[in-house]
């Protein structure tokens, strides 16, 4: 009933944990059961480990939060020898999410990740170039249409290519990556947004702009997944906000193959397991026999 | 760790801004020095909050107020329910303390809090040194009527109303300690690990961070370490004051 093929991986159910929310899935193992989920998508790793940014990191806001984690991670090395091993084995699906400056790092990355296991390939296009100016790939489609060709050349998984919200024109955007090759899209990334110290009269975070996520974003989340999937044909993973399973389907409606949930585990660290479970408990309540019935109705 | 939800036992004023809330919970694997995130209903994230009494079948903790989460458990009553992660960090470990032979607890305002358990469980020598701002120190009386209150406690207060006029840091000398536990402020915490440092005293701190998961999953938590970034919630609370950088 709520079995899920997203580009050619069965999952389970479409609950898939959000990247840089779900660690590598150790923490919330210690939880719950994590093979009830569809999937987990890793934090966003880069070729090289990366310390990540310093000051504050974290800011809560009206029902959302501001994080400046900046990519902190053991490098895709590390990861393949130290992590990926023990997430194979939880049972579930494992997306691994990656970032990165050049392109060539990426490919490098991918290279890499393409001799593994891991069953779909998180393409994180929000972090700058330094190439073109630091300008993300994630703002200007054009930008994003040839890194993304360039990237599905080395890629032998699926691709699934996560959107930022900042993007110029979000359906522009997704067009764009599903032209130059994408198996699949995800959105939404975390809005820019910032914050001020009052007493210190100093921005909150030393990078100044940080990522805003949580309930507060999930209208814009939708409205964006709602218009993406109008315009392109593969399948949308949608996510931003997502705190039980009626937001699930409200998603679902507006179109998406499946979701992500992520600062959810922060508030809740069960709600993976909650959500799974009340997801088929909620569609028989509604009369949804399965999620075909109700994916894209609006 | 388990995500569960307790039922309030008690949540009383201790003083202006300062109260207690004790709730039930499974406590034996619980140590002190750990934390829980509590989750106010009215706020997004929950609030990492250390457990200052262990008792059996409930806890105790002690907050001060400083914001919304805050004062919304100040508002809860006895008989409501709170959902809380934990006990969640690494705790002070006891059999290591306890091998040594004059210990120095100090503390800055409500870093008092882990504290009375500690105390209680050390079989070592020692002094408490406690900080505070104002008419906070009565926080002291109260949680001190456990093995804190010895007399061997020295207060210092900002304003002079109770103990000595200034810093908590002007109270001793880490020379004459062969180990000092700590428990406070950025500020405060910074000032006694240059302290430990200069004097090479060993030190174990409780740190503070910013929090979101409280498990260890967001690294949100980060603190500079000479091992790299440690996670405050998952690798700390404690950490051996000579390895954080600053
Ligand atoms: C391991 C640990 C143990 C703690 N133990 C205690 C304790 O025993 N007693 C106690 O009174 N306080 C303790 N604190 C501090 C306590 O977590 C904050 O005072 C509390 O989160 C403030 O919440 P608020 O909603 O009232 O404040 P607000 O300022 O409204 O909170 C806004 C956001 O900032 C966070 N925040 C604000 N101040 C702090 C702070 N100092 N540290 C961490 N996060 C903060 C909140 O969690 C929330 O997400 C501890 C902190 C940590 C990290
Ligand atoms: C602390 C934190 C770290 C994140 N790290 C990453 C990351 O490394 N890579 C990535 O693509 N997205 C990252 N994200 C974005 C989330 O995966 C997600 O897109 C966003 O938070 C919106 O979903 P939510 O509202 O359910 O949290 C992070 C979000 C948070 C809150
Ligand atoms: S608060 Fe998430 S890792 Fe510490």
């Amino acid at each position: 009933m709520v079995r899920v093929n997203l580009c050619g991986i069965e999952l389970k159910n479409p609950v898939i944990m959000a990247s840089g929310t779900f660690g590598f899935g150790r923490e919330y193992s210690a939880f719950y059961d994590l093979s009830k989920l569809g999937g987990i998508c890793t934090k966003g790793l880069t070729l090289e480990p990366r310390e990540g940014n310093g000051g504050r990191r974290v800011h809560e806001t009206p029902m959302g939060m501001l994080n400046s984690v900046g990519l902190q991670n053991p490098g895709v090395a590390a990861f393949i020898e130290r992590e990926l091993p023990f997430m194979l084995g939880l049972g579930t699906a494992v997306i691994v999410n990656v970032g990165g400056n050049e392109p060539e790092d990426y490919i490098e990355s991918i290279n890499l990740l393409n001799k593994t296991g891991a069953d779909i390939i998180e393409l994180n296009i929000s972090c700058p170039n330094v190439k073109k100016g630091g300008m993300a790939y994630g703002i200007k489609s054009k930008v994003a249409h040839d890194f993304v060709r360039e990237i599905r050349k080395h890629c032998k998984k699926p691709l699934m290519v996560k959107l930022s919200p900042n993007a110029e024109d979000i359906t522009d955007m997704a067009a764009a990556c599903a032209d130059a090759g994408a198996d699949a899209l995800s959105l939404i990334n975390t809005l820019k947004g910032m914050a001020v110290d009052i007493a210190a009269r100093k921005p909150v975070f030393d990078n100044v702009f940080a990522g805003l996520s949580g309930p507060a974003v999930k209208p814009v989340a939708l409205r964006m997944v709602y218009e993406v999937c109008k315009a392109v044909k593969i399948p949308v993973v949608g996510l931003g906000g997502i705190s039980n399973a009626a937001d699930v389907l409200e998603f679902i409606m507006a179109g998406a193959a499946c979701v992500q949930i992520g600062t959810a585990n922060f508030v809740n660290p069960m709600a993976g397991a909650e959500i799974t479970g009340e997801l088929p408990e909620l569609m028989d309540s509604l009369g949804i026999k399965n999620l075909d019935e109700i994916r894209g109705v609006l | 760790m388990k995500y569960s939800r307790a039922e309030i036992i008690s949540n009383d004023k201790i003083t202006e801004g300062i109260y207690s809330m004790k709730v039930t919970a499974e406590t034996e694997s619980v140590k002190p020095g750990q934390f829980y995130m509590l989750q106010p209903r009215g706020e997004l994230l929950p609030r990492p909050i250390s457990v200052c009494e262990i008792g059996g079948g409930w806890l105790e903790f002690c907050y001060a107020v400083v914001g919304a989460g805050t004062l919304e458990f100040s508002e809860m009553r006895v008989g409501d329910e709170i959902n809380l992660t934990g006990p969640l960090g690494n705790g002070f470990d006891m059999d290591f303390i306890n091998k040594h032979k004059r210990v120095a607890v100090v503390s800055g305002s409500i870093g008092i809090a882990p504290f009375i358990e500690v105390c209680k469980r050390l079989t070592c020598e020692y002094e408490c040194f406690c900080g505070f701002h104002g008419e906070s120190y009565l926080t002291y009386r109260f949680v001190g009527r456990n093995a804190l209150g010895t007399p061997h406690t020295k207060i210092a207060t900002d304003n002079g109303v109770e103990g000595h006029r200034g810093l908590v840091t002007e109270l001793f000398d880490p020379k004459d300690f062969d180990l000092i536990l700590a428990c406070g402020s950025e500020g405060f915490s910074k000032a006694v690990a240059q302290m430990c440092v200069k004097a090479n005293v060993p030190l174990l701190i409780s740190m503070d961070r910013y929090m979101a998961c409280g498990v260890g999953a967001c690294l949100c938590c980060t603190c500079k370490t000479v091992n790299g970034n440690e996670r405050c919630c998952a690798d700390g609370p404690v950490f051996k004051g000579g390895e954080l950088l600053w």
